[in-house]
């Protein structure tokens, strides 16, 4: 067959493209009432009072709630979080009250009426403000909150959340012994997801206690769980429907407008409510992307082999802790990049700030670390005067090595970091990294930056699969994760037809999960709905296969062993004139005679991820997912050493893909992470005013890259070494295409202008600022 | 979007628009005048003081006119900048048009919206600040004025509550005699905000004239600015420097450049355009 590596449209390409399909704001019952969150204008202090009064006595006002109507904490890790805010505010734009309305507007006006009453407090507006001695406290019962989910280390009494340590053998003793050494100090704002949808949830709350919600989420059966943890309520009263999502990136597997909508719902007697926020709302009051702030100390031998580390990493989480304790892990388990380094100690602390808090964002905190890894190896090629890519080469990690955690590397579960980078030179025309002039003060450089990464994802992550079969031999297919536009449905439907040897066309995926009837699926994240949907759908599979066989094997009057399947028939091996096709046998048999056997054919499957644990607190050694995807990446600029302004020329990326599934998908992937890295690297930032005021809640302010900034070209190309435990060997490739690509152009700016390059983002006032200190 | 229920006329003649915002503001509603409503529609997500009724002023046929009048060139206040980079009457006014937000934008954006903006920038009035004779019509309730610009622009607009404009004139033959440059300098994208858009003339006789948008909280021209960039014994690098000194106020500070850099950048691109007019 030959679903398997076709260029195979996105199922709902063509809805998408005429307008058709339909978001979960698109979602329309009668009676729906509309909530607003009331963001706090202000970005610490003690919440004396909510006036809500005025707002209430206003027409077509159902329901105002403040922070007394949610006496709870949330928190995916640490339970620090109150769905509105109670005593204390804690960032700009933190919601302070939700009004529920007939419609938007009267939401609207109603929101501009609650009045809060705050005694300002000092404004942790910095990692640095955060960790200073006498630092104001964001959270003073930091000590005594409730870890849902282990493992998290809050310091009581300060700023740190969470942190998280690695150590492999005596990184202080390597590096003394070391020939050269380098030292870097990075430095990354707050990142806002800018899913074109922003974020929307709908809740009802039935007569019979059946809970509905409709969510633009990532993660449908988190929702369900938490939903029914917070307000007492057996998950399976939970109903979660997820219809397409309209972008993602991390953003939305988060779960916070679903506990205020159900709250919402809740308040006016369980009636539809739809909470739709805002842009201004979705980025200043909704989660972000962390910032961070690393050292990192890289030491070398004359001849380039790395041989120890030490690095040191803060991550400004914002006002609550969400998914960092997750991500700093991950962010220790792969601290070196993807270098063999037998002399490793990092430290990663998750910092509290006045800031909005924030969550998983495209690649884990793998962009962000390995932004400061790539610049120091950067900086160590150009202190030994060697080839960047030589450099990397030399250091990458191969089968039989082990990661910082000490987990055990083979071909199957790494791929080839070597391959992709000579596969890099011819692609991207690698001139060695060496700048050189085009015209009087045009100067052409390029970097490159490579990566690795892995799922990081809990250790008993499990999917499910479930195929019907139609009367015609199609099959219908239901899976547990959502399709927020990687192609995760389609690439499911290809893998289930090349495992039924059909053709795509006659696989029908449900589009929306429904949490009632579609099989769990952990969270659409972490890039591994291939390996973890594609092991359940080959599973289901089988399944199918078997139950045709063994009621092929009655009628046919033979051994199910006897036959083998395709062309939507089953036959006998010797004799493929004798079959029955999988239509006669989809809904049961039915003899001549009239009389039947068997039943409608009903495929399920499962896969649960093996041989992962958590990380051991102390030493940090563990296996922190099944397996890593590596690449590298590069970038060519030219930069105008007059006013400091550069044009992106060239973004290339060449990843070990194990195996392609569907390459414009894969290409697609790809090319949009080297957009979006390159965005986040050349103009977005949260920012932040004196006293943490909120500034860059709109796209005017938050520039994200347009079409028409892109470079002239993106180049992309695939080397496959399989991973074996996965379906056909495919590697996850969907977050990979951001990781290094803003390293990459860290490292052409900082070449081409003979400067060190550490901040993002990287504009061209950044870049005059830096030469105008410049001694 | 605009959440809310409002009003929405269309008259076809300037009077009686006029007569419609007095009547409705005697009532107590809060009338505006509309063209292209791009400002309007985006600000209302996060306006507190809603707008009740829009007056659309695209029905008046003088305002949507252009052309020729005598010696006069003229483009009605609710052409589209993008129209009016198509008509490209007036080559300075074409490419600062042109450089306002993006096409789609532009097919929106008027150039009385954009010159009456509530943003700091008004691009699209830059060129009309550098020539001597300019004139605007404005509709009053003493009937159609036409007056010269700066009577009724000195920095900010001096138009009576609803008084509207109705379209601006220059001198075609003073239009056409002006060498120019017009360059939008921003933070990095071709889409954004000015840090500064730097538009200058040069006169016949050799005098430049510069007008900058976004260095300041209005467009700004300065007589003496003007005075030191036409000063042809000092190099055109000296010339932006000594311009720069003395521009009338200092350059903004925000999100999108700080003082230091977007004076840096002004200078530079005074320094280029000068080197580029006297070639």
């Amino acid at each position: 067959m030959t679903s398997i590596g076709a260029n195979i449209p996105r199922k709902e390409a063509p809805n998408k493209v005429t307008g058709r399909a339909r978001y979960t704001r698109d979602l329309y019952r009668p009676g729906t009432l509309y909530a607003l969150i009331v963001p706090a204008h202000i970005a610490h202090a003690r919440l004396l009072a909510v006036d809500t009064r005025e707002a209430r006595a206003l027409a077509g006002v159902k329901a105002v709630l403040t922070g007394a109507d949610a006496p709870f904490l949330t928190g995916d890790v640490i339970e620090d979080h109150p769905p509105l805010a109670r005593d204390k505010v804690r960032y700009w734009g933190e919601p302070v009250a939700l009004v529920v309305a007939r419609d938007m507007a009267t939401a609207q006006q109603a929101a501009a009426l609650v009045h809060c009453t705050y005694d300002p407090l000092p404004v942790v507006n910095s990692i640095e403000d955060a960790l200073r001695a006498d630092a104001p406290l964001v959270h003073e019962a930091v000590g005594s909150y409730t870890i849902a989910t282990p493992p998290a280390s809050p310091r009581p009494h300060s700023n740190i959340a969470d942190e998280a340590n690695v150590t492999k053998g005596d990184s202080d003793g390597a590096l003394k012994a070391s020939d050269v050494i380098v030292q870097v100090h990075v430095s990354l704002p707050q990142i806002d997801h800018a899913a074109m949808e922003p974020r929307v949830a709908t809740a009802e709350i039935l007569a019979d206690g059946r809970v509905l919600i409709e969510t633009s989420s990532q993660a449908p059966f988190e929702v369900q769980k938490l939903v029914a943890q917070y307000f007492q309520l057996d998950p399976g009263q939970v109903t979660v429907s997820v219809p397409l999502v309209g972008g993602a990136f991390g953003g939305k597997a988060s779960v916070q407008l679903e506990v205020l909508a159900y709250l919402a719902s809740h308040a006016v007697g369980g009636r539809v409510v739809t909470l739709a926020n805002p842009r201004e709302v979705d980025m200043e009051s909704s989660p972000v992307g962390l910032g961070l702030e690393a050292d990192v100390t890289l030491g070398a031998t004359q001849e380039g082999r790395l041989t120890a580390a030490i690095l040191r990493f803060y991550l400004d989480v914002g006002a609550y802790a969400d998914s960092a304790p997750r991500i700093a892990r991950a962010i220790a388990a792969q601290c070196t990049g993807p270098y063999r380094i037998d002399h490793v100690h990092a430290d990663v602390y998750a910092v509290y700030t006045n800031h909005t808090y924030t969550t998983a964002f495209r690649g884990f905190g793998h962009m962000p670390m390995t932004f400061a890894i790539e610049r120091a190896m950067d900086e160590l090629a150009q202190r030994l005067s060697i080839d960047p890519l030589d450099l990397r080469q030399r250091n990458a990690l191969r089968p039989g090595d082990r990661t910082p955690t000490k987990a055990r590397l083979t071909p199957s579960n790494l791929g080839s970091l070597s391959e992709t980078i000579e596969r890099l030179k011819p692609l991207i025309g690698w001139n060695g990294g060496e700048p050189y002039p085009v015209a009087p003060h045009r100067i052409r450089a390029q970097g490159v930056a490579a990566f690795w990464k892995t799922s990081s994802s809990p250790p008993n992550a499990t999917s499910g699969a479930i195929v019907t079969m139609n009367a015609d031999g199609s099959v219908n297919l239901s899976i547990g994760a959502v399709e927020f536009g990687s192609g995760a449905k389609t690439t499911a439907a290809q893998i289930l037809a090349e495992a039924l040897r059909i053709p795509v066309s006659r696989v029908f995926i449900h589009e929306a999960v429904n949490t009632d009837t579609d099989p769990e699926h952990w969270k659409t994240v972490a890039s591994l709905s291939t390996y973890m949907v594609g092991r359940a759908v080959l599973d289901a599979a089988q399944d199918v296969v078997r139950q045709l066989k063994s009621l092929a094997a009655v009628v046919l009057r033979c051994a199910p062993e006897d036959l083998d399947y395709g062309n939507e028939t089953v036959f006998v091996r010797d004799d493929p004139s004798i079959k029955l096709t999988y239509a006669d046998l989809a809904l049961g048999y039915q003899y001549p005679e009239g009389d039947s056997i068997g039943g409608q054919i009903i495929g399920r499957g499962r896969f649960m991820i093996r041989h992962l644990n958590l990380l051991d607190q102390e030493t940090g050694h563990g296996r922190p997912g099944p397996a890593w995807t590596v690449g590298v990446q590069a970038v060519e600029i030219e930069y105008d050493d007059l006013t400091h302004q550069y044009r992106l020329l060239k973004a290339a990326t060449v990843l070990d893909a194990g195996h392609v599934i569907n390459p414009a998908i894969a290409h697609g992937q790809v090319r949009g992470g080297m957009a979006m890295g390159l965005g986040i690297a050349s103009r977005e930032a949260v920012r932040y005013g004196p006293q943490g005021e909120f500034l860059t809640n709109q796209f005017r302010s938050y520039k994200v890259l347009r079409l028409g900034e892109q470079p002239d070209a993106y180049l992309v190309e695939f080397v496959t070494n399989p991973q074996v435990d996965a379906p056909f060997g495919a590697r996850p490739l969907g977050e990979h295409g951001v990781l290094a690509i803003g390293a990459a152009l860290a490292n052409a700016l900082s070449r081409a202008t003979n400067m060190s390059i550490n901040q993002l983002p990287i504009t061209p006032e950044l870049i005059w600022q830096q030469r105008r200190n410049a001694p | 979007m605009i959440p809310w229920p409002v009003h929405y006329y269309r008259p076809d003649q300037w009077a009686d628009a006029l007569d419609l915002y007095q009547q409705l503001t005697r009532a107590g509603r809060s009338p505006r005048y509309y063209l292209g409503g791009t400002e309007i529609i985006t600000m209302a997500r996060t306006d507190s003081q809603p707008v009740s009724d829009l007056i659309d002023l695209k029905g008046i046929p003088e305002i949507m006119a252009h052309g020729q009048d005598g010696d006069w060139l003229y483009w009605g206040a609710g052409l589209s900048l993008a129209r009016v980079a198509e008509l490209d009457a007036w080559p300075v006014l074409t490419a600062t048009a042109d450089r306002v937000a993006d096409h789609t934008s532009r097919e929106q954006i008027t150039l009385g919206g954009n010159c009456l903006s509530i943003m700091p920038y008004k691009e699209a009035l830059v060129p009309f600040m550098l020539p001597d004779r300019v004139m605007i019509e404005v509709a009053t309730s003493q009937g159609l004025m036409t007056v010269p610009l700066h009577d009724r622009f000195d920095g900010s607009w001096h138009l009576a509550p609803g008084e509207f404009l109705l379209s601006l004139r220059v001198l075609k033959e003073e239009a056409r005699s002006l060498v120019f440059r017009s360059y939008k300098m921003t933070r990095l994208d071709w889409v954004d905000y000015p840090l500064v858009t730097v538009v200058v003339v040069r006169d016949p006789d050799g005098q430049i004239r510069a007008g900058f948008s976004g260095w300041g909280p209005h467009p700004l021209v300065s007589s003496q600015v003007n005075a030191l960039l036409s000063d042809r014994s000092a190099t055109p690098a000296a010339r932006a420097a000594a311009a720069i000194a003395a521009m009338p106020t200092p350059a903004l500070d925000d999100l999108h450049a700080s003082r230091a850099y977007r004076t840096f950048v002004t200078q530079h691109t005074l320094a280029l355009i000068i080197r580029e007019l006297e070639e």
